[in-house]
């Protein structure tokens, strides 16, 4: 059994010269966590969703390795939309999240359901030939398919 | 590094000399073309030697230096149980708080405070602490965090330079010759206050005069609370207390004859206690277990394999061979053999790492004794030789660790460091270090 069983395709994909602020309005307006991005030619490049847009928020020291707490920064709310703005123009291109690891449709479908409880996130799945998205699992849709069949 | 009593038996009755050399220059250039782990390379280097003929188990293990090994260890084990506390970022804002967020005045202030922090800690370590708050301040200014990232792997290396345990250079020398802290800080802080003020003049020429911020920005980096970045009160004592108690020890160290190894190791075995003191026994393995994850093992294991490749060098009669060649060569002039060791360091550590080249200069160093009049002779070139390979590490991208670190990090925050524009403006800035070095030994020593 593989992640074929609750693998869904892609009803919603996102494009990497899509801007910040259109691809935030579409993960709003989808309820998604987050979403693949692939080219024209169909092939992965990365994931953008919430997670990536809180990391956009914050100072950019946050995205270190070693990152300090930022208990001492007093910033306001305008201050972190203004970080927001700055960076609502820019391609998705620029801030793909990349740590997020595509799993293939031949991924055994325990060791996918070990994959998304540690990512915490839906996980895309691409062929490795091509490169191609092939379809996503999603932590919701992985328990509903699991859920219905018990 | 140590007298040897092993005469090499190379396989194939191979000259001994030939083979060692062959493998010392292997070993370097693998680890300058940074295809394959350091450590790997060394580990490999050091088991050729053994497998070879030119040490046998015992040699090697005799070649390892285990007070600099346990230097290291230590050190690297007590500032990862106090950064932990937040001491250093509280220090860093505090600092720019003190200069009234004015980006001229916060370029020069982290300069100072990442110098001092680096005499005392670990050069990479120092940028790993600072440079994640220079990016939140330089972002709530909206200044440019280039200038301020360079001018912090400069004081890294500089405030490095002045103290025994601030560089691996120094450590590596200390322990081979004996000299203490005290030696290192009464030798070379004078000229290292001297380098790092002219290196700040020029960073404010070249750069802090012209940084401007807006007052609302300003506003917003004066707005931060420093004493929100203190995440544990508690250590925060604990850390400050040892870390005082072995700095005391170091300087002590003389009268109460232990070597720097013994000090750190106890040290940070008595800051762990502490910290784990109460905890129940899997939280206290937990810890422990942490804390012993953030030791650069590549680090140690390099300086491991190092030695003993340097000690089949030594051993096969190489360094002694070319120690007479360079005074040949120098005429058996101090002056000029250590403003040769100086400026030949200073170049070859801004190409290629230091960490070896000294590891190797020690021992053929230690060959010119009966040269120069025996060990008190020798000590403008241990001071010729520090200088130049710790300061030298500024003049490129790959001269030191915390260069690499630094610009590794900044292009992980959207801010481009080329090897190219760094080398433009560092090299020369590098070299003004050495004349001012040139300088002071020139004075002080010949």
């Amino acid at each position: 059994m593989t992640c074929q069983a609750i693998l869904n395709p892609p009803k919603t994909t996102l494009r990497p010269d899509q801007t910040v602020a259109q691809a935030m309005a579409i993960l709003f307006a989808e309820h998604r966590l987050s979403l693949p991005v692939v080219d024209e030619k169909g092939r992965y490049r990365g994931m953008f969703g919430i997670h990536r847009l809180l990391g956009l928020a914050l100072p950019k020291a946050a995205g270190l390795d070693q990152a300090p707490h930022l208990a001492f920064v007093s910033d306001r709310p305008d201050d972190i939309r203004a970080r927001l703005k700055a960076v609502a123009d820019q391609p998705l291109s620029r801030h793909l999240d990349e740590t997020v690891h595509p799993i293939r449709p031949t991924t055994p479908l325990v060791e996918t359901l070990l994959l998304l409880y540690r990512s915490r996130d839906d996980l895309p799945v691409v062929d490795d030939q091509s490169g191609t998205l092939v379809g996503v699992v999603s932590l919701r849709d992985a328990l509903d398919t699991l859920a219905k069949g018990a | 590094m140590h007298g040897g009593e092993w005469v090499p038996k190379v396989l194939f009755g191979l000259d001994p000399m030939w083979v060692s050399t062959l493998m010392l220059l292997a070993t370097y250039v693998i680890i300058m073309t940074e295809k394959i782990n350091r450590a790997i390379v060394a580990l490999l280097g050091a088991g050729a030697m053994i497998l070879l003929g030119v040490l046998n188990q015992e040699a090697a293990i005799r070649g390892v230096d285990f007070n600099t090994i346990a230097l290291l260890t230590g050190m690297m084990i007590i500032v990862a149980v106090t950064r932990k506390c937040g001491v250093f970022q509280y220090v860093a804002i505090w600092s720019a708080k003190k200069a009234k967020a004015d980006p001229a005045g916060i370029l020069l202030m982290l300069q100072i405070v990442t110098a001092v922090f680096s005499a005392f800690l670990d050069n990479v370590t120092t940028v790993l602490l600072i440079v994640p708050v220079t990016l939140v301040i330089c972002e709530e200014l909206k200044i440019k965090p280039y200038p301020v990232l360079v001018a912090e792997i400069f004081a890294s290396n500089i405030g490095g330079t002045a103290t025994l345990i601030g560089d691996p250079p120094n450590i590596i020398i200390g322990s081979a010759t004996g000299l203490t802290f005290n030696d290192f800080v009464v030798n070379l802080s004078p000229v290292i206050v001297v380098i790092q003020l002219v290196t700040c003049l020029i960073f404010h020429l070249l750069w802090g005069r012209t940084m401007k911020a807006a007052p609302e920005d300003r506003a917003r980096v004066m707005a931060f609370n420093e004493n929100e970045a203190i995440t544990d009160r508690l250590l925060l004592k604990q850390a400050l207390f040892v870390l005082a108690l072995v700095i005391l020890a170091f300087v002590l160290a003389r009268f109460l004859h232990l070597e720097p190894g013994t000090i750190a190791m106890f040290g940070a075995a008595l800051l762990m206690l502490l910290h784990v003191l109460g905890k129940p026994a899997e939280e206290q393995s937990h810890s422990v277990h942490g804390i012993f994850g953030e030791v650069e093992w590549i680090t140690i294991f390099f300086f491991v394999g190092l030695f003993m490749v340097v000690y089949g060098v030594e051993t096969a009669g190489v360094l002694k061979m070319l120690a007479e060649k360079l005074i040949a060569l120098t005429g058996g002039d101090l002056k000029v053999t250590a403003l040769s060791i100086l400026w030949a360091s200073a170049i070859l550590s801004a190409i290629v790492d230091n960490i070896p080249f000294v590891a190797t200069m020690i021992p053929l160093i230690k060959n010119m004794a009966p040269t120069f009049g025996g060990a008190d002779g020798l000590l403008p070139l241990w001071w010729a030789l520090s200088l130049g390979a710790c300061l030298g590490g500024n003049g490129t991208l790959i001269g030191a660790s915390a260069n690499l670190t630094v610009a590794g990090m900044a292009e992980r925050a959207g801010i481009r460091f080329s090897f190219i524009e760094y080398t433009k403006i560092a090299f020369p800035i590098m070299l003004v270090s050495i004349v001012i070095s040139t300088g002071y030994v020139w004075w002080r020593y010949l």
